[in-house]
């Protein structure tokens, strides 16, 4: 079992901070600015595409009714917008890298 | 209808490089490049990414099973892969819901 680790924004600060030799708060900024960028676009219902990553792409869900499944009530839920990402083939050929060997 | 325009990586570098103009171009390139690679590597090594205010992306182990071309209807087996598993954040949801929530 490969072990779980979890790769958060301290991670990314440090590689950026080992690449750029900025003071770190100033790395700090510059990683929250490439993840803010990203929203931004998000926002303005723009498609996102990164190369050898992935896309993300802005789907609009409409209104439906809801059930809740303990209870069994039913509840409007309404239309939302939400984000899908769609891997790109290289990274998912990566991940499934260990497997096929 | 907004017309929607694709916001690629080159797109993001040069937004970067308004804000960062002391730092090369061919600089920032190269970090933004590092970021997702390091993104690509974790997942492929099994680690789930958390990124706070963004969203998280977590590595699904899928098991093996018989599935069927729908055309045909041939059997097909499909082995056990792996599948990225992708949750975006609250506040991202908040975010993008913003103008429907004011209408």
């Amino acid at each position: 079992m490969e072990k779980n680790n979890n790769i958060t924004r301290q991670d990314l600060y440090q590689i950026v901070f080992n690449e750029l030799g900025l003071p770190k708060n100033e790395c700090a900024k510059f990683v929250d600015l490439v993840f803010e960028y990203l929203i931004k676009e998000l926002e303005k219902k723009n498609k996102v595409k990164i190369a050898l990553f992935g896309s993300f792409n802005l789907k609009t869900k409409s209104a439906r009714v809801g059930r809740n499944p303990k209870t069994k009530e039913t509840a409007e839920i309404i239309g939302r917008n939400v984000v899908r990402f769609k891997p790109s083939k290289m990274l998912i050929k990566k991940i499934n890298k260990q497997i096929n060997e | 209808m907004v017309d929607n325009k694709n916001y690629v990586k080159s797109d993001l570098i040069n937004s970067i490089q308004l804000k960062y103009d002391k730092i090369p171009l061919r600089d920032i390139e190269r970090i933004i490049d590092i970021i997702f690679k390091h993104l690509t590597n974790s997942l492929a090594s099994g680690s789930s990414i958390e990124l706070r205010n963004f969203g998280c992306w977590r590595i699904k182990n899928m098991k093996p099973k018989i599935a069927r071309n729908p055309k045909t209807g041939e059997k097909i087996s499909v082995g056990e892969k792996k599948k990225i598993y992708w949750k975006s954040s609250k506040v991202l949801n908040q975010r993008i819901n913003k103008s429907k929530i004011e209408t």
